[in-house]
């Protein structure tokens, strides 16, 4: 997958996880968890799906990989 | 030891010059946060649950609610920088319809508040626990009738949650390497992996419900004696 397939993978795990956001102004370099209310338990959720749907395995010492979009799709390059 | 909770309701506190004042509380950073929130119901939850940690500090210290600094640890969670070092503890906690900070002479605290009609159905939060708790809260919700795993679903959520808190680490400590008793007796037992470099000695859990729909959990690491609780709804600057 190239950067912005990886984007829109992740965007689609998370609109299962929360279906009423809206991502248009999202926010690339900003935290997820504070621009859509994330908590740990949606945090694990997307953790999960990750898993479940692409086979990435993300141990708890990345988890702070998970940041932002950005920061996720850098960590997820060459993963999926 | 005495451990203080303090109760809000964010979407009850709707009187515009009061969240006005809020904000003033509030610090730079902590109102650039707010701000990044999109949703009104997510930003009015952050300030109810910054002023709350303010006004409820300064019961405990001569500091007026502006004045705390806070800092986070490595792992994000708020401490207080100055300008004194309060004798007490705390941590905060917020949910949907529900902020709580808990404050006390202790170690370590912490606490969490999930609401149990929060997104989630019931066979996702299977899979969440088989994913992430320990084998033998696993076991011990699959042999409860399924209209009860909700339930318990949500004490091993706010337990393993207030513990992680209160170690400062947040989901970085692994969820599965230490496990919660629900079933032995009244009291809740712990044990933990030797990886996790803690023991239960002086680790003392509660955990009850508010209303219909919220379910806390308080963990406080305090060698010796007895952990008492003492409740109370408070609105900042005015309770």
């Amino acid at each position: 997958m190239d950067r912005e397939e990886i984007r829109e993978a992740v965007l689609a795990i998370i609109a299962d996880i929360a279906p009423d956001e809206d991502f248009d102004s999202l926010k690339d370099d900003e935290p997820l968890r504070d621009q859509l209310g994330l908590d740990s338990m949606d945090f694990l959720d997307i953790v999960m799906e990750l898993r479940k749907q692409h086979k990435v395995e993300v141990p708890e010492d990345d988890y702070k990989e998970l940041i932002s979009l950005t920061s996720t799709v850098n960590y997820l390059e060459g993963k999926m | 030891m005495t451990i203080d909770i303090y109760l809000a309701c964010p979407e009850e506190i709707t009187d515009s010059a009061l969240l006005a004042l809020y904000e003033n509380l509030l610090s730079a950073d902590e109102v650039a946060r707010m701000k990044r929130f999109r949703f009104p119901q997510h930003r009015q939850q952050h300030l109810v649950t910054r002023a709350l940690a303010r006004a409820v500090l300064s019961q405990y210290a001569d500091v007026p609610p502006e004045c705390w600094v806070f800092t986070q640890n490595e792992y994000g969670r708020p401490e207080v920088a100055g300008p004194v070092v309060p004798e007490v503890k705390f941590n905060l906690t917020h949910t949907d319809g529900l902020v709580a900070c808990a404050v006390g002479k202790a170690e370590q605290i912490g606490i969490d508040a999930e609401n149990l009609d929060r997104r989630l159905a019931q066979g996702e939060l299977l899979e969440l626990a088989e994913r992430y708790f320990a084998p033998s809260e696993c076991a011990a919700l699959r042999k409860l009738p399924a209209e009860k795993r909700r339930e318990r679903f949500f004490a091993y959520w706010t337990l393993k949650e207030s513990y992680i808190k209160a170690r400062g680490r947040g989901i970085s400590l692994p969820l599965g390497k230490f496990a919660f008793d629900l079933d032995s007796g009244d009291s809740i037992g712990i044990s933990i992996e030797p990886e996790l470099d803690d023991t239960p000695a002086g680790w003392h859990f509660s955990r009850w419900q508010e209303g219909e729909a919220h379910r806390l959990a308080l963990a406080v690491h305090h060698p010796g004696g007895e952990m008492k609780i003492d409740k109370r709804w408070f609105t900042p600057l005015i309770s």
